[in-house]
């Protein structure tokens, strides 16, 4: 059930679950809008989830990948007019190209260094682009970003439910590729890393390089959140890029364990409806997420999923020893 | 005389003020067994971990067949056939036994270990046969971290086996290990040579005696003997520097 | 830059300085003494601060709030390590900086919650509300009494870990703290009191800077994410290094902020950036 930890099937019955919680959302949520949200968030949740899930890598600096790709995409989507499909596509590669760069730097440091070092490159790109205000607005953000077609020549998009539809789809290749990613070579050597670094250098593998490709690809995966968010808001917020963002993303992938990458979308799911739900009721409900997250870095490592599967677990042996 | 598959050059490490190694020259002939010995603290693992580009020296050159390897880091050297066993327990501990073989076998797979859009390639045949060979065959799909000492030690050698090296490295593999285990281990490390170059960190001097060619002796980091066993055996000056210690 | 400007802004560097040397020494002995990541520093930081508020709300004047903010910080941050933070010293640092992390996110709220998100205005004491001249310059009397008592304090503590056997404890176990439980010392003791110790300097300097920027719920991050660059600069586990890094980064962010304010925050980041690459152990740490 961890497949982050022990590699899975490509697909499995998770692969099925995601596509349907995908295609349900819609209808099962009150608006389209909070599915939107959900989904968003649950491919930024998936980077980080991939990051500590598999590489043992804890970052602080996903929101800064978010946020570049919420950014490109809003100027270029806004200020020079592209379709939508070319500016995701160059919000993703931009993040990603980031990601490789500072990716370099960040793995010549490990264990808390490393973590350090992304917090200081998230508050470096936070204050970068208060910096470059001209382009991006700076505390106002860029508002105003219009729905453009998908490919230059088609119609504009629809609608909200049109952006959810080509937001599933990215959250589904999303999901399909980081398990594949999984249950492969690569991901594999991924897994040795987090389980003991020296020893797999000592194989043969050369770790730096393995790292750096992780954040590089985690970084793609946050930026395609971060443009999509872009596309589904219709504007840019300044947070996008704060060191709040990572941190929430951070929430989101213990809650749901860091696991397995469905856990990641069950993450973003209840912090995105327990956001939308309690803060009416209780302004202060971030304080339970404080809460669990305590509870569960404590006592269930494998959060909301992992917690589920051992349920699960129980449940299946309970019916075996009575059968 | 056979080629010097592996030489060591003067090589020095420092670590601050105190010296660990000094003025450490040796040379391992293609397909010797070659064992490194000596008291607690003389520099034997260091020394490996220079030959091995674990830790680069402060002074010195290291020579794999007549390449000058001394600043390449470890996971290169593995490409050139060289791999090791280490002397504290160094495995994938929450991985089966077979992923754990199954991973060093991969690393030296060319361009597997980068492929993202499949499976990985089973290689049953090849990693049974490694589990066959250091006798772990039975407990392929335990937890690692779940075998014994003696079993955790097989597989220490089963992966530096694993990757096909010309020349294997292996720091103190019989330590801990039960009478049984260790004429098993013996034997099995005799095996490896001369289809491979052996070396040996051992405290067990019986053993060391027995399957060595060729001995080298470190006392405070620096050589003080280099020979076959039957002249070690008898030179005052390793008997000085172990007095007590080994059989 | 004008002259008067220029030494304004470097006095107020220096002031703002010994305040982030208060609050980094703490995290810089614990994390040296304990190898222990706290990310609920800045919540010390935060409830001093809130303390120093209330004070002033009660009795007019936030000057017994240099001793309640201390003592706030020092009791959260004993009932944290009781409690909670114990238990997390054996488990690997992403675990302990989530867990610390969790706790600053509750304390945040919990203020919040208390007061409102809203920030609050705390006055200068009276009898340190007017001005100050030096030569040819004015300054405000408050900011001088800050860099006072700031050093006096500095000075003590130097005193501490320097002349007292406490300090000689927490000096050794910084280097190791398993020598330091082979000698017969009872380790945990040493961390609790480091740990209640590290607190009140937060503590302080959290009173200490009530009136000059107020307070408001996040200043808790704020303070942490400086903190963490002070640490990373000055060393790890150095006391001097806190104060050179304190200082350090206290002039260039005030100098900078008349010149380019967010290239201000830029170069802070940055200079942690760079010495986590370069020189990890940091101006003053043991390389």
């Amino acid at each position: 059930m961890s497949a982050f930890r022990e590699g899975g099937r490509f697909p499995d019955w998770s692969s099925a679950g995601v596509a349907v919680a995908l295609l349900t959302l819609p209808f099962v949520l009150p608006t389209v809008t909070l599915a939107s949200e959900l989904v968003v968030f649950a491919i930024a949740a998936l980077s980080c989830a991939f990051l500590l899930g598999m590489v043992g890598l804890l970052s602080f600096g996903q929101g800064l990948f978010f946020g570049i790709g919420a950014y490109v995409a809003g100027i270029l989507l806004e200020q020079h007019h592209w379709a939508t499909l070319p500016a995701v596509l160059l919000a993703a590669v931009a993040a990603c190209l980031t990601a490789g760069l500072l990716g370099l730097l960040a793995v010549r440091q490990r264990g808390v260094y490393f973590v350090m070092l992304t917090l200081a490159f998230a508050q470096m790109g936070y204050f970068a682009m208060l910096a470059l205000k001209q382009h991006t607005g700076g505390e106002n953000g860029i508002t105003g970003v219009p729905r453009a077609p998908l490919l230059s020549g088609l119609g504009p998009l629809a609608g909200p439910e049109a952006v959810y539809g080509l937001l599933a789809v990215v959250a589904f290749l999303a999901f399909l590729l980081v398990q594949r990613i999984s249950a492969s070579p690569f991901g594999s050597v991924l897994r040795s890393i987090r389980e003991n670094e020296g020893r797999a250098e000592a194989l043969g593998y050369d770790v730096r390089a393995y790292k750096v490709a992780a954040f590089a690809l985690a970084g793609l995966v946050a930026g395609l959140a971060g443009a999509m968010h872009t596309i589904f808001l219709g504007f840019v917020p300044p947070n996008v890029i704060e060191l709040e963002m990572s941190e929430r993303l951070i929430i989101m992938s213990i809650i749901g364990g860091a696991g397995a990458p469905a856990a990641a979308f069950l993450g973003a799911g209840f912090y995105v409806l327990m956001a939308d739900w309690l803060s009416t009721l209780w302004p202060r409900w971030l304080m339970l997420i404080g809460f669990m997250l305590a509870g569960i870095v404590l006592l269930m490592r494998d959060g909301l999923w992992g917690g589920a599967a051992a349920l699960s677990r129980r449940l299946r042996m309970g019916r075996q020893t009575r059968g | 005389m056979a080629e010097i598959l592996l030489a060591a050059q003067g090589v020095g490490v420092r670590f601050g003020d105190f010296r660990a190694l000094s003025e450490v020259t040796l040379e391992v002939a293609s397909g010797s067994m070659h064992s490194v010995i000596g008291p607690n603290g003389a520099g034997k693992t260091t020394l490996f971990n220079v030959l091995t580009g674990r830790l680069a020296p402060s002074e010195g050159r290291v020579v794999l067949g007549g390449r000058d390897v001394t600043r390449l880091p470890a996971h290169r050297r593995v490409h050139l056939g060289m791999a090791r066993s280490f002397q504290v327990t160094n495995i994938f501990p929450e991985l089966t036994v077979a992923e754990n073989i199954r991973l060093a076998v991969q690393a030296v797979s060319g361009r597997e270990p980068w492929v993202f859009w499949r499976e990985a390639s089973p290689n049953e045949a090849r990693i049974r046969a490694l589990l066959d060979e250091v006798g772990l065959a039975e407990r392929s799909a335990w937890r690692a971290g779940d075998l014994s000492h003696g079993g955790q030690r097989a597989l220490e050698i089963g992966m530096a086996i694993a990757a096909d090296p010309r020349i294997i490295f292996l720091d103190e593999p019989l330590a801990g290990m039960g009478i049984d285990d260790v004429h098993r281990t013996k034997e099995l490390i005799r095996g490896l040579a001369p289809a491979r170059t052996v070396v040996l960190i051992e405290h067990n001097m019986r053993v060391v005696l027995d399957i060595s060619e060729r001995i080298t002796v470190l006392a405070q980091g620096r050589p003080i003997a280099d020979g076959p066993p039957a002249v070690i055996r008898s030179d005052a000056a390793v008997r000085d520097a172990y007095l007590g210690s080994g059989t | 830059m004008s002259g008067q400007l220029l030494v304004f802004q470097v006095l107020n560097g220096i002031g703002i300085g010994m305040i982030y040397f208060l609050l980094s020494v703490g995290l810089t002995m614990i994390f040296g003494l304990m190898r222990f990541v706290n990310f609920a520093h800045g919540a010390l930081y935060l409830v001093a601060a809130y303390a120093a508020y209330v004070v002033s709300q009660l009795t007019g004047t936030m000057l017994w709030a240099l001793i309640a903010g201390p003592l706030v910080a020092a009791a959260l941050a004993v009932v944290a390590e009781r409690l909670l933070l114990r238990h997390t010293y054996a488990m690997p640092h992403e675990a302990q900086i989530l867990i610390t992390f969790a706790v600053a996110l509750i304390v945040q709220e919990s203020v919040i919650l208390i007061f409102d998100p809203l920030a609050k205005n705390v006055p200068v004491p009276a009898f340190l509300s007017g001005i100050v001249f030096i030569g040819p310059f004015v300054y405000p009397a408050y900011r001088l009494a800050v860099v006072a008592v700031a050093a006096a304090v500095a000075l003590l503590l130097w005193l501490v870990l320097e002349r007292t056997r406490f300090g000689a404890i927490l000096r050794a176990g910084s280097e190791s703290s398993e020598m330091v439980s082979l000698l017969g010392i009872d380790v945990h003791r040493v961390f609790l009191a480091a740990f209640a110790l590290g607190g009140a300097l937060a503590g302080l300097a959290g009173a200490l800077a009530a009136p000059l920027r107020g307070v408001e719920p996040f200043m808790g991050l704020e303070a942490l994410g400086i903190a963490f660059v002070v640490v990373v600069v000055g060393g790890i586990g150095s006391f001097s290094g806190a104060l050179l890094g304190g200082l350090l980064i206290g002039v260039v962010q005030s100098v900078m902020s008349s010149l380019w304010p967010e290239g201000a925050r830029l170069m802070i980041y940055g200079a942690m950036a760079l010495v986590l690459l370069t020189r990890p152990a940091g101006l003053m740490g043991r390389a």
